[in-house]
């Protein structure tokens, strides 16, 4: 019986034992519940709510990744409110909160994460490609939650009944996507401006050849200038490619959720929202380091 | 300060997957623009298909030597400038 | 077999099959890259510059097989008459 007193008994604290009557609670119901009742119907497009605007673009209704970008916008305008709040109350009391330790630590992470690449120009360009990072992490996981793409309204389409979710992750729709991609490669050229002057254009515009080339020069001044209408084609095709990157990850990651849970309700999406959770940081994170990897090219010249 | 190395830790794990995706998309992407711009020109011009094959063969030269272009520059600006070498001890 | 099943057969089959050999031949060179960089860690940027190059090589030819999977998928083919 002494083996019995002296073995200490572990307390499970609350958190613990809420999430264990959690997952049993949804392992119960994924056995109730096997397989979804009707077929799911993808679009590649935003679906539209139907509340016809009189605005230019939105006379069809409203695309349902619009209201998830303005809620991301303002939950962190939300998050930078607290931030302030709890800095000016750590300066009277001079003791700072978990919050206020926890941000200041992700974003000296992201310093020195900035600073790995663009070594001397880091406080001009991280406020940029923080705010990228922190838009595309927050839109990205947002389209996770709980009753985004679930909650909606049933229509009519083409004489089929299909549900128009209210709200969708904001990169799920290529317009977002395509805009983050444009304002990024019009950054780099700001960027280059600023940090450059007007020698920045040279890059493109450029048919000089090296002055004893001799009767090669015409060649030589031809070919530069091929090169530099190069580099117009290729900052087009950065916008496609930032675009297409960030949508295509994170619209096939909505389809993997919507049909893993069609197949089998509750259970079996454990590991892929862990894995959405991944992709969702990781381009984030590639669309932030990419974008600041083209602006510290474009600050020193060739 | 010992040299750190190229290549370490998440950060430029992050970089390498950037510049490596970008580098992939552009060259595929070059040869379908041109496939599909030479598609169009042709359409309208009625054509078909000799300007749609010449401007596809653009694309797919371009691609490389685009892509050459920017990765060079992009591991360039990432090497530790000349003015911090040290001794190899 | 109809049209449409085979159109979503043949979409998958074209992006499934299309993707294992890329997949494969990248983790075999950046294996390569990372057994070549602890060897010699001083030509770490140019054995780095290499691999990005061959891996956006691989990685284009994934990209065509998409390419073809969503062109496959998406655009519709009438017969000819």
């Amino acid at each position: 019986m002494t083996e019995t007193a002296q073995k200490k008994k572990k307390k499970l604290s609350p958190l613990v034992a809420l999430g264990i009557l959690l997952a049993l609670v949804m392992c119960v119901l994924g056995l109730i519940f096997p397989r979804g009742r009707e077929l799911p119907v993808i679009s590649m497009a935003a679906e539209r709510i139907p509340i016809p605007l009189p605005l230019p673009g939105f006379q069809e209704g409203f695309p349902n990744t619009l209201p998830t970008a303005l809620l991301t916008s303002l939950v962190l305008s939300v998050l930078a409110l607290v931030y302030n709040l709890s800095a000016r109350r750590a300066e009277k009391t001079g003791r700072p909160n978990r919050f206020l330790v926890a941000v200041d630590a992700l974003f000296e992470g992201l310093y020195s994460f900035v600073e790995n690449i663009a070594r001397d120009k880091t406080r001009a360009l991280l406020p940029l490609v923080a705010t990228f990072f922190f838009f595309i992490l927050t839109a990205n996981w947002m389209g996770l939650l709980p009753g985004v793409g679930s909650i909606g309204l049933y229509e009519e389409h083409h004489g089929e009944r299909v549900l128009v979710p209210f709200f969708r992750g904001a990169n799920a729709d290529l317009s977002t996507t395509l805009a983050l991609a444009i304002i990024s490669v019009i950054a780099v050229q700001v960027v280059g401006l600023r940090f450059q002057g007007p020698r920045y254009l040279r890059k493109f515009f450029n048919f000089s050849a090296p002055p004893n080339s001799g009767a090669l020069g015409p060649v030589l001044r031809i070919a530069n200038g091929f090169a530099g209408l190069l580099e117009i084609i290729s900052e087009v095709s950065k916008i496609f490619s930032f675009a297409f990157r960030l949508f295509g990850n994170i619209f096939a990651g909505e389809v993997l959720l919507i049909v893993v849970s069609f197949l089998a309700a509750f259970v079996a999406t454990l590991p892929f929202m862990g894995l959405e959770l991944f992709v969702g940081l990781v381009q984030a994170l590639v669309f932030s380091m990419l974008s600041l990897v083209f602006y510290t090219m474009a600050t020193h010249h060739h | 300060m010992s040299k750190k190395p190229l290549v370490g830790d998440l950060g430029d794990a992050a970089w390498v997957l950037g510049v490596g995706s970008q580098a992939g998309i552009t060259l595929a992407g070059l040869v379908l623009a041109g496939l599909v711009v030479g598609y169009l020109i042709d359409r309208q011009l009625g054509t078909l298909p000799w300007i749609t094959l010449v401007l596809t063969l653009v694309g797919a030269i371009a691609g490389p030597i685009l892509v050459y272009r920017m990765v060079t520059r992009a591991v360039h600006a990432r090497i530790e400038p000349p003015e911090e070498k040290q001794d190899i001890g | 077999m109809e049209y449409e099943a085979a159109t979503q057969i043949a979409a998958a089959l074209a992006i499934g099959l299309g993707g294992m050999m890329p997949a494969l031949a990248i983790g075999l060179m950046a294996s390569k890259a990372m057994e070549a960089i602890g060897r010699n860690p001083e030509s770490s940027g140019n054995i780095l510059t290499n691999m990005i190059l061959a891996i956006a090589f691989a990685e284009a030819i994934a990209i065509y097989a998409l390419v073809v999977a969503l062109a496959i998928k998406f655009v519709p083919v009438t017969p000819l008459h």
